[in-house]
This record gives structure tokens, sequence and C-alpha cells, in this order.
């Protein structure tokens, strides 16, 4: 499990390598400049801005100086936001993101498993076509469109919840099912596919020829198996859900990390586009890790060295 | 000897979209302390449905026992609730399965899964179940077994997993042991270690064995008696010199006929059975083999034939053996090995009402 563990650490900062020259040259692609915005700047200043922040430097000496300041920590500076370091910048809507994008993964999760769960163990009764209806919309309704749902009935109708802003629990319960909707609606129909093929195979079928007994043959044998390729999706959902809440921070009107980033790019805010750009596949990478982790936890083949591919 | 096990006209259906698929119509048999009966029949002939019925694992829907007797131990197991079922699955019936690569659960230690039917029948302890579960590796013959115990299924190969799954299935000394088809996924040296082990095993505890297979040629080894099936149905069945060196049924005399024989020779011709199966959705209406049969009678497509007996031990279900029946003359790997059997009545006579 050490030699494993171990390996993914490099596989990881490798991709994150990657990852961080791809944003590098891709950003040196893009049209526009921070400063053009501002049409006031004679070109002597602008001259001198450039200088200042070191874009007439040759590509490669800026992307090595960039590749440095990246090992440091240093994300660079905003133009926009009165020069602040765009660390700080994520750092204060960190929180509002974070929060949400984990209670909407472990709702999401929780409860796509057990509606899955329940679907394979009742499967072609009443309980398994009521979990595919919730998945269907689940899939199908756009987050935003659930949300703006919610509002105008729990917030504006029947005042239970708050219709907006960031100052308390109860106001993160709206965006947090809107945002799991899809997450609940993937991980309940790939747990109920995955548990159905299992429940049909050989070990399942010793097991009870060992006069196990229902129950304890779900628990014991067919559960853990199930969950090693479900385990997988958590990557794309954890991105699902990353990507839906640059919409549902809006909607919400949550100062998070997601409506920052909007409206950096449409300021044209190189640094921080960029910064939060590398913020977030560090996310996601980070997350590809705790999977690849989880993995080797539940299944033995991976964990266990002698183990055949 | 004293019947463990007793099978009487055993129905085993499917309700599929199109249509009841009746695999397993009308089949008899009984079981005897101690001795190994192994039922024969290609491809899709019922063999693996009945051993599932026997154990109650078909699953319903879509599958059904339609009717029939299960006798075990003075109860009827085709009545039994689940629960009850339970009680027997693994104590009193156990069973090994054709793949040892998939019937083993790939993320659960080779110990725990020995120790959990003993945990749940035998009342033992974990520590008692260790002790008890390192022994059965040791009696199946797997070295190590101290470090074995907690490795998964993925660090042993196909041969020493099918011993593990012997272990797990001889570990409340069952009385009845069935193997489906055991050594068909394993290469020949290790098929011969495993059914040496079966075999040693069974002198060692007792138990009667149902063995499954598609391999005469294993039967001869390892049988006792031999029940032949044919489209969900035993046609013939005997003992193992009755069924090989006096076979009645032109399906037995298929099979023969198309079995690579080691002590002869002469290479005899291998002749597969030419047909298909028949639809169990609507089985025919005479004989299911003779739309097969090269020695077809006209009253084959009307009738069904009528068990008949040949000895106290020998039954055949065709109508070659009435009495009025032309005379034939069977394929010619099975005249050459033809003995006569001292134990056959003078002639063939209906089985009627008979218990097998
Ligand atoms: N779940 C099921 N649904 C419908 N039909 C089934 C089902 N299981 C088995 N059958 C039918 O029952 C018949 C007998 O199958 P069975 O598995 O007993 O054959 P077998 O003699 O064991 O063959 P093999 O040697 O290939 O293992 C087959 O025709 C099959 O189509
Ligand atoms: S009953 Fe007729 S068709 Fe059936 S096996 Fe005998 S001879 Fe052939
Ligand atoms: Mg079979």
């Amino acid at each position: 499990m050490l030699r494993y563990t171990l390996q993914r650490i490099v596989y990881m900062l490798i991709t994150m390598f990657i990852i961080a020259t791809l944003t590098f040259f891709l950003m040196k692609l893009l049209p526009g400049s921070p400063l053009k915005s501002q049409d006031k700047l004679t070109p002597e200043q602008i001259t001198i801005i450039n200088e200042k922040y070191g874009l007439n430097d040759p590509l490669p000496v800026q992307y090595v100086h960039y590749l440095g300041n990246l090992a440091k920590g240093d994300l660079g500076s905003s133009f926009q936001y009165d020069n602040r370091p765009v660390t700080e910048l994520i750092g204060n809507r960190i929180g509002a993101s974070a929060q949400l994008g984990f209670q909407a993964l472990i709702l999401g999760s929780i409860v796509g498993l057990i509606l899955g769960i329940i679907a394979a163990i009742r499967h072609n009764t009443i309980f398994d076509y009521g979990a595919t209806v919730l998945a269907v919309l689940g899939i199908s309704i756009p987050s935003f469109v659930f949300a703006g749902f919610m509002q105008y009935i729990l917030g504006v109708k029947l005042q239970l919840l708050p219709v907006a802003l960031w100052e308390g629990f109860s106001y993160t319960i709206m965006p947090t099912i809107a945002l799991s909707g899809f997450v609940i609606a993937n991980i309940s129909r790939f747990m109920r596919t995955e548990l159905l093929e299992v429940m049909g195979s050989d070990y399942i079928m010793l097991a009870k020829a060992k006069g196990m007994s229902g129950t304890g043959i779900i628990i014991k044998h067919a559960l853990r198996n199930a969950l090693i390729p479900v385990i997988t999706i958590i990557g794309p959902l954890a991105v699902n859900i990353m990507t839906g809440s640059l919409v549902i921070e809006q909607i919400f009107a949550i100062p998070g990390l997601g409506e920052q980033f909007v409206k950096s790019i449409s300021m044209n805010d190189y640094t921080v586009i960029m910064g939060t750009t590398i913020f977030y596949s560090a996310l996601f990478i980070f997350i590809i890790f705790v999977v690849d982790i989880l993995y080797g936890v539940i299944d033995p083949r991976i964990r266990v060295a002698g183990g055949k591919k | 000897m004293e019947k463990v096990l007793e099978v009487k006209d055993l129905h085993v259906s499917f309700d599929t979209y199109g249509g009841v698929v009746k695999a397993v119509r009308g089949v008899n048999f009984d079981l005897k302390k101690g001795e190994t009966l192994a039922i024969v029949g290609e491809s899709g002939s019922g063999k693996s449905v009945t051993s599932k019925a026997l154990m109650r694992l078909i699953p319903n829907p879509p599958g059904r026992i339609a009717k029939g007797e299960i006798l075990f131990d003075g109860r009827d197991l085709a009545k039994l609730s689940e629960k009850e079922m339970q009680k027997i699955r693994g104590k009193d019936i156990a069973m090994i399965f054709q793949d040892p690569m998939t019937s083993l659960n790939p993320t659960m230690k080779i110990g725990s899964q020995i120790m959990e039917g003993l945990i749940k029948h035998q009342n033992l302890s974990k520590s008692t179940a260790k002790e008890r579960a390192l022994e059965l590796l040791r009696l199946v013959g797997i070295p190590q077994p101290e470090v074995r115990i907690n490795q998964y299924p993925h660090q042993f190969s196909g041969g020493m997993r099918q011993r593990v799954v012997v272990a797990v299935a001889l570990s409340c000394n069952p009385k009845v042991l069935i193997a489906d088809e055991p050594t068909t996924a394993l290469d020949v040296t290790i098929q011969a270690q495993i059914l040496e082990l079966m075999k040693d095993l069974q002198n060692k505890i007792d138990t009667s064995i149902i063995f499954i297979t598609h391999d005469l040629g294993v039967v001869a080894n390892v049988a006792d008696r031999v029940a032949v099936m044919y489209g969900g149905q035993i046609v013939e069945m005997g003992t193992v010199d009755e069924i090989f060196y006096d076979p009645r049924h032109p399906y037995t005399w298929g099979l023969l006929a198309s079995m690579p024989s080691l002590d002869t020779s002469v290479q005899t011709e291998l002749a597969a059975i030419p047909g298909t199966p028949p639809d169990l959705m609507n089985p025919p209406k005479g004989d299911a083999f003779a739309p097969r049969s090269s020695y077809a009678l006209e009253i084959d497509f009307e009738h069904e034939p009528p068990m008949f007996q040949i000895s106290d031990t020998h039954f055949a279900k065709t109508w070659l053996l009435h009495e009025n029946a032309p005379a034939v003359e069977p394929p010619k790997a099975v005249v050459e090995k033809r003995r006569t059997m001292p134990s056959n009545f003078a002639k063939p006579r209906l089985a009627e009402e008979v218990v097998l």
C-alpha cells in the first residue's frame, strides 16, 4: 500500500506540472490584455506596466519565472484587484465554495448509494421505478433550473429557507441540494447496475450455497465489490460539482471562488484566471489521488503486492 | 444402502418473455450414503438447473420448481421456507462450482470465506473457526496455510482456488456434495489432482457426491452410478459398468461413441451426435430425442416412451426396449465394448411405480 501511495503521489506531481505548463502557454495564446480595458493609459504607461510584470521578457524566461513562483506557492498578483496576491483572493473565497462542494458531494454520494442499493435489491418493483424516475429527473434537469424552482417554492412561496446569500447553514441547504441532484442521479444509477451485476456473480451464488442470509450477503459480499467501479465516477462528478458551482454561486449570490472566477474572465485578469485554473486543477488532481487511494483500500487486488493486473 | 436424498418427479420451469422454458421435466433419482452419482449430458440438458434446484438456488423469478419432491432427512426441500433452507445449505448440502476463478469473493480473505460457514452453522467462535479453517486448508493440500489464510483469491492459482472452494464446501462435513463440473475449467493435471482430492475426502467424511460433468472419461474414474440427461429428463441410469458396457439408450450410445477411447488401440471415429437439443419451450410431442435419433420408430414421434428397467439398477427411457420393438444394432464403438451383465433381468420390463 505504501509503494502504491508513493507511486500515486509521483503521478500527481507529474500531472500537476503538465497542467501548469499547458495553462501557461494557453494563456499566452489568448487575445487581449488586461490593460486594454483601461484605455486611459498612455503607451508609455503600458510599457512601464509590462516591464513591471515581466511581460516583455522572452517567453521561456517568463515560463521559468512562473514555474519558480508556482513551486513557492506564489500565483502572482491580480491586475484588477489592487494588486492583491492571487493566493489571497482565492483564500478569501475558497471557504464558501469548498463547503458547498463538499456538502453536495457527500449528500449526493450518500443519497445516491442508498437509492441505488434500494433499486437493486427491490429491482423491477415500484421502488426501482421510483428511483429510475428520480435519476432521470436528476440527470436531465439542469441544476440552475432546479435551483430557481426551489428558490421560488421553498424560498418565496413557503418561506422555509433563505432565497440567497451565505450567512449560515440554512443558506447552504438549497444550493447544496441543487448541486447534488446530478451526483445523486449518477451514483444511484451506477450503484444499481453494479450491484445487480455483482448479485448475479458466481461468488454470490457460492455465498448463498454456504447458507448465508440475503442481507448478510449484500453487506458482507456484494456492497464492497459493487463499490469498486462506482468510485471511478467520483472524479468526473467532482468536476461536475466544480463547474456547476460556477452557476449556482451566481444564482444564490454566494461569495465563492466560482463567482470571482467568472468575473476575472470577463475582465481578462490573467493572473487570477491562471491561478484559479491551476487551483481547480490541483484540486481535481487531488480528488483523483484520493479516489486512487480509496481504490487501494477497497480492492485488495490493487493494494496487495503480488497481484496480477 | 441408506438413501440420503430422493428426488421425485422434479419439474423446473423458467418464465421468460418468450414463454415458459421447461428446463427440467420429471427427474427421478436417489442418492445413497457415500456413493458418487454422475450426471452427464450435453450442454443445456438441465444438469445445472437440477443441481441448483436441489439447493433451492434457482433464481426466482424467473425460475421455479413447478412440481416434484426433494426428500432429504425426512423433509421435502421443495417446500421449505428460505430461512429453513439457509440452515441446510452449506451444512447438510454443499456445492462446488465450475469456475474457481469467479467463485471466490475477490475482496475477501480466503480464511474469512472458509470461516463464514463454520461460524454460521457450527456456532464456532472466531478463533476456533480459524483453527478449523487452517486444518481444512491443510486437508485440501494448500501449503503454508498460516500465510495463505490471510491472502486474497487473486494470490492463488486456479487449481489452488478450487482447493479452497473444496475446503469451503467440506467445512461443515456435508451429507451431500454437489460438484457442478468442478474440473472443467482446470488443465488436465490439475483436474486429476482435484478429482483425487475429492475422492480422498469423500472417504474421510463419508459424503455422497453428485458429480456433474460433460466428460465421460472422468465419470469412469469417480462415479458409482451414472444418470444420463437429455432435454431436461434422465433418459438412462445405471451403474458405471451398466452404462459403459451395456448401454441401452441411443443417446447414451451417441455419447459413448463420441468419447475418445484410450483403451482401444484402433482409432474409432469420433462421432458427434448430429442435430440440436430440443426446444424446451415447446418440447416435441413424442420422444425428445426422436428427431436426432437414427433409430427412431414411428411411435417415437407420437408417444413419449416410458421408463424401462433392465436390472435392479439399470433404467432406460426408450421404445427400443419394448418387446415389440425391432432389434437394432448400436454404433460400432458401443458394440465392441459390450459385455453381458449377469444381473440383468431376462427381458426389460416396464419400470412402473418404481422408486428409483
Ligand atoms: N435463468 C434462466 N432463464 C431461462 N432459461 C434458463 C435459465 N437458466 C437455465 N435455463 C435453461 O435451462 C436449460 C438447462 O440449463 P442448464 O444450465 O441446466 O444446462 P446444463 O446441462 O448445466 O448445461 P452445461 O453443460 O452447458 O452447463 C437451458 O436450456 C437453459 O436455457
Ligand atoms: S424412444 Fe425412440 S426416439 Fe427415443 S431414443 Fe428410443 S428409439 Fe430413439
Ligand atoms: Mg451447467
